[in-house]
């Protein structure tokens, strides 16, 4: 199951790591691109938990509202992309009895989006490169999916990234010099991940 | 008569621009949308839909784009738009089709035509 509270906090989860990172997101923005990532995120996901539907119990319209703050409030190429993710997933999801797989669904028609959005493939090292193969696993493992097998492949995603050329935005200017650093966005979808397999594990606890 | 709106990611650039048309076309309606919500470096998507809804007089709106997010942010706030076939992003430079752009407005020039005319923007020649 996955309910609108665990919905809710996922997105608390990650305001919470992005906030602690800021300064590692700005760090790695300001090697190759322009240094707002950090802010630009603790901003959004801050304005995201404000303006989180406390009252329902359809879990579509907490990442749909989610998807909105987000669009409105990051102010940099991550506000439409991650916005285009949490909206299209969001719209994905029917109801109050959601499943993993439905999520993964979601998920999927909410990368796609991003795709086409940032006009991106994956390698290009960028968030896909991190949030696809991690989608990928979740439609693999249907509802049996657990926090282990999403931090897994977060993780070994994570490693890929850093070894390719940038080919998008501000750091693809890098060329191969972007090869070995790591990707800002990336980083960032990994703590989204990362938060996603901790609200798991605590249902999974419960 | 077309409208145009002005998406760069510094408020500044878009605000000047925008002078600098007013000047050139003062007829043609021209909308700045750069900078976020808040006025700092970036893009927004509903700021660039205002702009549109403003821009609109019937004839439809060119926006004029730098780069990254203002282009991924024009395409969202078109998605957010019921009218969206009379509004076009211009795959041109941005001053320097914006200015093509307004001169094309002003003459009365369908959608169509101002969008070509900022493409074409693309090959003038500065250095002989």
């Amino acid at each position: 199951m996955f309910t609108a509270e665990m919905a809710r906090q996922w997105i608390k989860e990650s305001a919470k790591k992005i906030e602690s990172h800021k300064e590692q997101l700005t760090d790695l923005d300001q090697a190759l691109g322009d240094g707002d990532h950090g802010l630009n995120m603790t901003r959004g996901f801050k304005a995201a938990v404000e303006q989180l539907p406390e009252e329902t119990d359809e879990p579509g319209k907490v990442l749909k509202t989610v998807g909105t703050s987000l669009l409105s409030k990051i102010g940099g190429a991550s506000g439409p992309l991650y916005g285009t993710l949490f909206m299209k997933a969001g719209s994905q999801l029917e109801g109050t009895t959601v499943q993993l797989s439905d999520l993964s669904s979601g998920l999927r028609v909410g990368v796609e989006g991003m795709k086409k959005r940032g006009k991106a493939e994956r390698e290009e090292k960028t968030m896909i490169d991190l949030l696809e193969p991690v989608i990928e696993i979740m439609e693999e493992k249907g509802n049996e999916l657990t926090a282990d097998q999403l931090i897994d492949k977060a993780k070994e995603a994570l490693e890929h990234v850093k070894e390719y050329e940038a080919k998008k935005g501000r750091a693809a200017y890098y060329k191969e010099k972007s090869k070995g650093k790591q990707d800002a966005g990336a980083q960032s979808s990994y703590y989204l991940i990362e938060s996603l397999a901790s609200v798991l594990e605590m249902d999974g606890e419960a | 008569m077309v409208g145009l709106v002005l998406v760069s990611h510094s408020p500044d650039i878009s605000k000047g621009l925008k002078k600098m048309l007013d000047e050139a076309q003062p007829k043609v309606t021209v909308l700045d949308a750069g900078g976020t919500d808040e006025g700092e470096m970036g893009t927004s998507a509903m700021k660039i839909q205002t702009a549109i809804e403003k821009a609109d007089n019937g004839d439809g709106v060119v926006i004029l784009v730098d780069f990254g997010s203002s282009v991924m942010n024009a395409e969202m706030a078109i998605d957010f738009i019921e009218d969206a076939h009379s509004v076009k992003i211009a795959d041109a430079p941005f001053i320097e089709g914006a200015y093509s752009a307004v001169m094309e407005a002003g003459f009365g020039k369908s959608l169509d035509d101002v969008v070509e005319s900022a493409v074409q923007a693309k090959d003038t020649k500065k250095v002989q």
